[in-house]
């Protein structure tokens, strides 16, 4: 019978468990009987409508309140809802927050209005929604577009551009960076991965491979790509393939995993060269874009595959990787003939190793 | 008095994007003031554009200052076609106008755009210079102070009160002017919202005038109201109480330490936080002209300060009233009063009284024109008046004795009649020249032009209120009441028929604490602490023994003394509450009812009379004793009209039908308030709708029982018809025993209420408790006895009865009022202000459909919903619930509701008293029916917990409640935030803060329209967006006054017009308020004025 009821409040008071079902995609009938479920209205004599009315007046708030949440810090300045700063901030960091199965799904795609179209699928793997799917999509394309062409730090341009905490903001700086590079991620190969794997390499190479890394002496570029003066002298490390430094460092690298299994030592003993060979091609590779993109594919296909077939443990893939690494600072090569490898061959591999073992499932 | 007004525009920020191809704005400002317009620079292409432009002067006069606001508009700069507007932001001038008040405006202002709500913010600077210039016959009024506040602003005293101060204007609606058909409606809304501005200024402006006149320096109550008469023009009405007010003199911080909060209804409560302010201020705010007219009015004073003029107009004790009950009046105002003073007599209390009017032969008084004849409300009684304060004496002889305040100071009220009120129904007439209207540019300053028709509207209008107030007035007389309180005027408009209605309290009143001593009795109450009560007890009756030769009201105002004291010292003593009666002793004679009533002697001095009942439309006085909690008590009454006839004969049906719409709501009050074992009302407003099929009615009050007067006895079925079948008998029997059941419950909990207010006392005042107990206990006996009130059914399933059983208290946690403070609720449990909030809801209701208990859920729903909504915020209790009611459409009713919710907590100082007593008394009492408690949980497991909730939120709820509640999200009610943002509250304060300052009265009337409502989430989200965004416009307002608080806030018009099927929507809402500036108990007081860069 009611055309219309509302409620406005001078201070606008947010209920959290509500905003929640909105951010889940709730509607408000399906929020109301969610809700009646866990609350007494007989206490207060209230009908299903009651409740039904309580949560279209912070639905339609909600809504009100999306088209600043889409710009945080207007949010902030705006007076248009008196709302307390810890309440704003409550409301910004639910509306960025998200669920890891969705953005998994949602890495590599490109943020574009056909993809946006394609999340119905995401809505039915995941369970997740439609509308909340829609919501973190358009999040991601959100902030992506935001600090995309920004210069300065990743992680602190979302701060300041989007006010989330700093572990959130580096969540969507993975996010980013994953985006911008175009990291192939879904293949059928790497759904075995999930949110947190890739975001957490992600996250390894902003750090060292990217403009913001500590080494990175030119920092004109942008965060969100890969050092290009980093990528030139990957190519340098070629030589550790020529044959007179192979066999050097196959030797060092044989004789430090005598500590290891026999097998495991037996099995490097026989492929050697082309391990050796895979993890230069994969650095030397990052230069041509296309098969930058295809960092993860190759890192698994490449790396991580044979170790399972050889059935190393995640211990013995470590063990292997840092001998492999460790032995070849011992070379002369690196001590006496192009010393300013050392750091190029310490940020190159000290990131691969974190990510092949990321990568590594467990079994 | 010239001034100078400099404006200067500095930045905006959230600019909408009106440039679709960059996304961006160009956006420059245009400034208009009385004709002259100043541009800024246009900012290319920023949504945060900066254009710190120079001081834009204007030089004029303070009567523009007063009347017009400043215009300041916002625009998108396009080379080659018009320039888009962004927006508008309009700046009420008048608050820089009053003395010692910055002279500063400075902040961001919402953006306001009538077709698409606030559209960023507009960072503006605002100086006034007023330069001296001192001019008799000047007709502005700048220094008159106006408070929407209805009652003593905190930090003042009242010195003198003038009178009833009211004007109106009349003028063409730009929504009806031809040009409307060919104008956008943006063009069309901004021409309205500029010319209500316009009005309201102009009109305070010359209300002001009249202050000025009277010798006042302020108006307190002062309410304006807008009368949309669709094609005969825009009424605007002002009305207000012209005072002389100054402020309380600093002395050092009571050892109390309480702010004003702690006891709010106190007015003088809170001069002891001007501590820290310093006494500069005292008595500073009066210029030189008024202070003039104030010394002139004291000698006036002493010279009529003899004992015999007070003996025959003054005395409130009705046994001594020898003379005649209405004082002399000159004799002229009597011969054009167009009412019949005897007819009002002879009806049935308050309601009644108003039959005077509609009730009268046909073709008498109801057409409009028919009365006509001459009668001017001329202002030579004011000139007589003028500039003399009214004291004991003349208020007799003042035009209209009518107070527009809702809670008064201590003493003021000698003793209350009941509420009177008058109606009238009248006719617009639609005849319009149509060459009077102009051609109306856009961007050319508005003229307002008196047409002709409107200068003969305006002279109509005021002959038809003056013929309502003076109804008003001879209905108090003939209560032998010389004043009225809590005056309100109001009006409901359909088609060309309009009905204007007046109430207000009748009541004798003393000026007694305005003259002679009052600067000691001011003081007095804050500086007792609960101990020293009998030091200053004596020092007052010492006081009082001196003026005794010369006052009669001696005794009386000695017992109001004594409640005063008890009631600061907040102690519950029996014998300050025997004493502490007078307010309710009846005014009138016993020999002369005005109406039927039932007398019966005092409960506390077993000496005066008091009636059964009592209804008031003014906030309880402090003095009065009240035993149980407030509790809201409504009546909706509906009929259905037929539609279509002849505007004649359509308002003599309305004109018919009032009376019986009048009764119908009376006995439903009456009923309710007796079903809860209640007997008196407060803050009644009754508010009459027409609409084109419907004419429906809503009272609203705050019952509460009175110690004083008898309680209302249980009531008893009786039908007319003689019952038939078996059937009958047995559903009468059911029937019986479900009003049994309620009422038991209600008394139950009243009973409650009375043991934890009177505390720890037995004797003297437990005689009353006892009598309740009987009454309760030998309940099947009292059905038989003489003290029953009987309701009448014809039928079982009578709508009347279901109305009155349905009728249900609110969830336990919460107290529901209309008053602005709780009665009953000790101030210290107030712990602060949680939400000010809105409510309104648009229903399909057909009065040939629906039925009258559908009409009542309307608000039972609303009232049911309030709760609920808030329920994070309980324990809480909702006060100053104002309705107001609109039948926009054939089939629609509308109701807006606000209201301010308190967050309570227990009370500490009660607590003790209670731990040890009245639990055991409440045990002791529930025990001999111990029967009974179980039948009731049989029958209504949610009543039951209800009714007993205050038994058991006495001791235990400490421990057992709050932790419920304090599981809610939100930690507002139990720990209040640091203040953030600007409050709004209907209270004159906040609480849990002090008022440092009052920066000066809002008055806002918005206008939003949407051709896409659907767009922005229908009807509900339109609404929803819009309230929201006056609250903003109002605290963007305020913060650049430099305040922090709006109090007194009121929304006195909400209406919604809406064509779905066209997605087309339009709203009107008019808020005011006071701004003020507030200091947080918690927190260092800064005072942060605005302060701006002289550049000039």
């Amino acid at each position: 019978m009611n055309e219309v009821e509302v409620f406005v409040g001078n201070n606008t008071i947010i209920d959290p468990e509500v905003y929640g079902l909105w951010l889940r995609g709730y509607s408000a009938n399906e929020a109301a009987s969610i809700l009646q479920k866990q609350e007494s209205l007989q206490a207060f004599h209230a009908t299903l409508d009651d409740l039904l009315s309580d949560v279209q007046d912070h639905f339609r708030l909600f809504s009100g309140l999306e088209a600043m949440l889409k710009s945080p810090p207007r949010l902030q300045n705006q007076q248009i809802y008196q709302i307390d700063h810890d309440t704003q901030t409550m409301l910004i960091e639910k509306y960025y927050s998200f669920d890891a199965s969705v953005i998994r799904e949602v890495l590599g795609k490109k943020l574009s209005s056909r993809s946006r179209k394609d999340l119905d699928d995401i809505s039915e793997q995941t369970g997740v929604p439609l509308r909340s799917c829609r919501r973190q999509f358009d999040n991601v394309k959100r902030v992506f577009k935001t600090v995309e062409e920004m210069k300065g730090y990743l992680v602190e341009n979302i701060c300041t551009h989007f006010r989330l905490s700093e572990n959130l903001a580096r969540d969507y700086a993975a996010v980013v960076f994953i985006a911008n590079n175009r990291f192939e991620t879904g293949k059928k190969k790497l759904s075995y991965l999930v949110f947190r794997d890739f975001a957490l390499c992600a996250l390894q190479m902003i750090t060292n491979w990217s403009y913001s890394s500590v080494e990175c002496k030119n920092h004109e570029d942008m965060d969100v790509d890969l050092d290009r003066d980093f990528l030139l002298l990957l190519r340098e490390l070629k030589v550790l393939v020529e044959k007179e430094y192979l066999e050097e460092h196959r030797s060092l690298v044989l004789k430090a995993s005598l500590k290891f299994s026999d097998r495991v030592h037996m099995h490097l003993d026989n492929n050697f060269r082309t391990f050796s060979k895979t993890i230069i091609n994969i650095a030397n590779g990052l230069n041509h874009s296309r098969e930058s993109r295809d960092i993860f594919i190759d890192l698994y296909e490449k790396l991580i595959e044979p170790s399972l077939q050889f059935q190393w443990s995640r211990a013995d893939l470590q063990n292997v990787l840092t001998a492999y690494k460790e032995t070849a600072l011992q070379m002369d090569l690196f001590t006496r003939i192009s010393p300013h490898l050392q750091t190029v061959w310490e940020r190159y591999m000290g990131t691969l190793v974190v990510c092949v073992l990321q990568m590594y499932p467990v079994s | 008095m010239p001034g100078r007004l400099k404006v200067r525009l500095l930045a905006a920020r959230d600019l909408p994007v009106m440039d679709r191809a960059s996304d961006l704005t160009d956006a420059f400002v245009e400034v208009r003031f009385a004709g002259e317009m100043f541009k800024t620079e246009v900012c290319k292409k920023s949504l945060n554009p900066q254009w710190n432009s120079e001081w834009f002067k204007f030089e004029v006069d303070d009567e523009v200052l007063q009347d017009e606001p400043l215009d300041i508009r916002v625009l998108d700069y396009d080379t080659y076609s018009a320039h888009d507007a962004i927006g508008k932001v309009y700046i009420d001038l008048n608050p820089l106008l009053t003395r010692d008040l910055p002279y500063v405006i400075s902040g961001w202002f919402p953006i306001y755009d009538t077709m698409h709500g606030i559209r960023g913010e507009l960072n503006v600077q605002v100086k006034v210079e007023l330069f001296s210039d001192f001019n008799k016959f000047r007709q502005s009024s700048c220094g008159i102070q106006f408070f929407c506040t209805a009652s003593v602003p905190s930090g003042y005293r009242l010195q003198g009160v003038q009178g009833f101060v009211e004007e109106l204007v009349v003028n063409d609606d730009p929504e009806y002017q031809w040009i409307d058909k060919i104008r956008t409606p943006r063009a069309s809304n901004e021409a309205r919202q500029r010319l209500f501005s316009k009005l309201t200024g102009g009109l305070q402006r010359k209300v002001g005038v009249k202050v000025l006149e009277m010798g006042g320096n302020a108006v307190l109550g002062y309410t304006q109201n807008f009368d949309l008469e669709g094609e005969s023009g825009i009424v605007v009405r002002a009305i207000g109480t012209a005072v002389t007010i100054g402020r309380l003199p600093a002395i050092p911080p009571s050892p109390l330490g309480q702010s004003p909060l702690k006891d709010p209804g106190f007015v003088f409560g809170s001069f002891e936080d001007k501590g820290h302010l310093g006494g500069a201020i005292v008595g500073h705010d009066r210029g030189h002209h008024e202070g003039q007219g104030h010394r002139q009015s004291q000698e006036l004073e002493h010279e009529v300060y003899d004992p015999d003029a007070i003996f025959s107009s003054s005395s409130p004790l009705p046994e001594d009233s020898v003379s005649s009950g209405s004082p002399p009046l000159p004799s002229n105002r009597h011969s054009v009063s167009p009412v019949r003073t005897t007819g009002a007599v002879a009806t049935n209390r308050d309601r009644r009284l108003s039959d005077s009017d509609v009730g009268s032969p046909p073709g008498g008084n109801s057409l409009a024109g028919s009365r006509s004849s001459g009668i001017n409300m001329s202002s030579a009684p004011r000139a007589v008046l003028s500039r003399a304060t009214i004291n004991q004496q003349n208020i007799a002889l003042l035009e209209y004795p009518f107070f527009t305040m809702r809670s008064f100071p201590p003493g003021f009220i000698v003793s209350l009649g009941s509420m009177v009120s008058a109606r009238s129904v009248k006719l617009l007439d639609k005849i319009h020249n149509p060459g009077e209207w102009r051609v109306h540019i856009e961007n050319v300053f508005y003229q307002i032009h008196f047409s002709e028709s409107a200068l003969r509207n305006q002279r109509q209008r005021d002959m038809w209120w003056g013929e309502i107030r003076t109804e008003i007035r001879s209905h108090a007389r003939s209560m032998n009441c010389h004043a009225v309180l809590g005056y309100i005027e109001q009006t409901t408009i359909c088609g060309d028929i309009i009905i204007l209605s007046a109430s207000g309290t009748a009541a004798r009143i003393s000026f007694d604490l305005e003259q002679g001593s009052q600067g000691t009795q001011l003081l007095q109450p804050t500086v007792l602490a609960p101990g020293p009560t009998v030091s200053g007890d004596q020092q007052h009756s010492s006081e009082r023994e001196k003026d005794k030769e010369k006052r009669l009201t001696v005794d009386i105002g000695l017992a109001n003394q004594l409640a005063q004291i008890r009631l600061a010292g907040n102690i519950e003593g029996p014998e300050e509450l025997a004493d502490n009666c007078a307010l309710c002793h009846i005014p009138y004679r016993t020999s002369t009812l005005p109406f039927p009533v039932n007398l019966s002697p005092c409960a506390f001095c077993k000496k005066k009379k008091v009636p059964d009942i009592l209804f008031t439309t003014i906030d309880p006085p402090k003095e009065i004793p009240i035993l149980s909690h407030g509790s809201l008590i409504q009546a909706r009454v509906i009929r259905s009209k037929s539609k279509g006839k002849g505007s004649e004969t359509a308002a003599r049906e309305v004109s018919d039908s009032l009376p019986f719409l009048e009764y119908e709501l009376h006995s439903q009050l009456l009923n309710k308030l007796k079903m809860r074992g209640l007997n008196a009302l407060f803050g009644l407003k009754i508010q009459i709708c027409l609409g084109e099929t419907m004419i429906a009615a809503l009272a609203t009050g705050t019952g509460v029982f009175l110690g004083a007067m008898p309680q209302p006895p249980v009531p008893k079925l009786s039908t007319q018809v003689q019952v038939a079948t078996a059937e009958e008998t047995r559903d009468l029997a059911e029937l019986q025993a479900r009003i049994t059941d309620v009422v038991q419950q209600h008394r139950d909990r009243l009973n409650t209420e009375i043991a934890e207010e009177t505390g720890l006392d037995h004797s003297p005042h437990g005689a009353h408790t006892d009598d309740s107990d009987e009454e309760q206990s030998d309940l099947e006996v009292s059905f038989l006895g003489k003290d029953t009130f009987i309701l009448e059914v014809d039928d079982p399933k009578d709508e009347i009865i279901s109305l009155i059983l349905k009728d249900c208290r609110p969830p336990a946690g919460f107290e529901v009022c209309n008053t602005q403070f709780p009665p009953g609720v000790s101030t210290d449990r107030l712990l602060g202000h949680a939400q000010m909030f809105t409510q309104m809801a648009e229903v399909r209701y057909l009065p040939q459909i629906n039925t009258k208990v559908e009409f009542a859920d309307i608000f039972d729903m609303l009232l049911r919903r309030m709760c609920f909504k808030l329920r994070r915020l309980a324990p809480c209790c909702l006060t100053d619930l104002n309705f107001t009611m609109e039948i926009p459409d054939e089939d629609e009713v509308q109701v807006a509701v606000t209201g301010c919710c308190l967050s309570l907590g227990e009370s500490q100082s009660q607590n003790a008293t209670l731990l040890s007593v009245p639990s055991a008394s409440s045990s002791a009492r529930q025990s001999p029916r111990p029967t009974g408690q179980q039948d009731e949980m049989m029958f209504n497991m949610e009543v039951d917990t209800d009714s007993k909730e205050p038994s058991t939120a006495g001791p235990q709820a400490g421990q057992a409640q709050p932790p419920s509640f304090t599981l809610g999200a939100s930690p507002v009610a139990t720990n209040p935030k640091p203040h953030v943002g600007v409050e709004l509250t209907p209270l004159p304060t906040v609480i849990g803060g002090k008022i440092i300052k009052y920066l000066g009265n809002y008055n806002f009337f918005l206008i939003r329209e949407s051709t896409s409502v659907k767009e922005c989430g229908g009807l509900g989200g339109f609404m929803q967006s819009f309230i929201g965004e006056v609250m903003a416009i109002v605290r963007g307002h305020v913060a650049a006054l430099g305040g922090n608080a709006l109090v007194g806030y009121q929304m006195n018009h909400c209406v919604l017009f809406s064509s779905l099927h066209k997605n087309q929507a339009q709203c009107l809402i008019n808020v005011c308020g006071d701004a003020v500036q507030i200091s947080y108990d918690n927190e260092p007081v800064c005072v942060e004025l605005p302060t701006v860069p002289d550049t000039s």
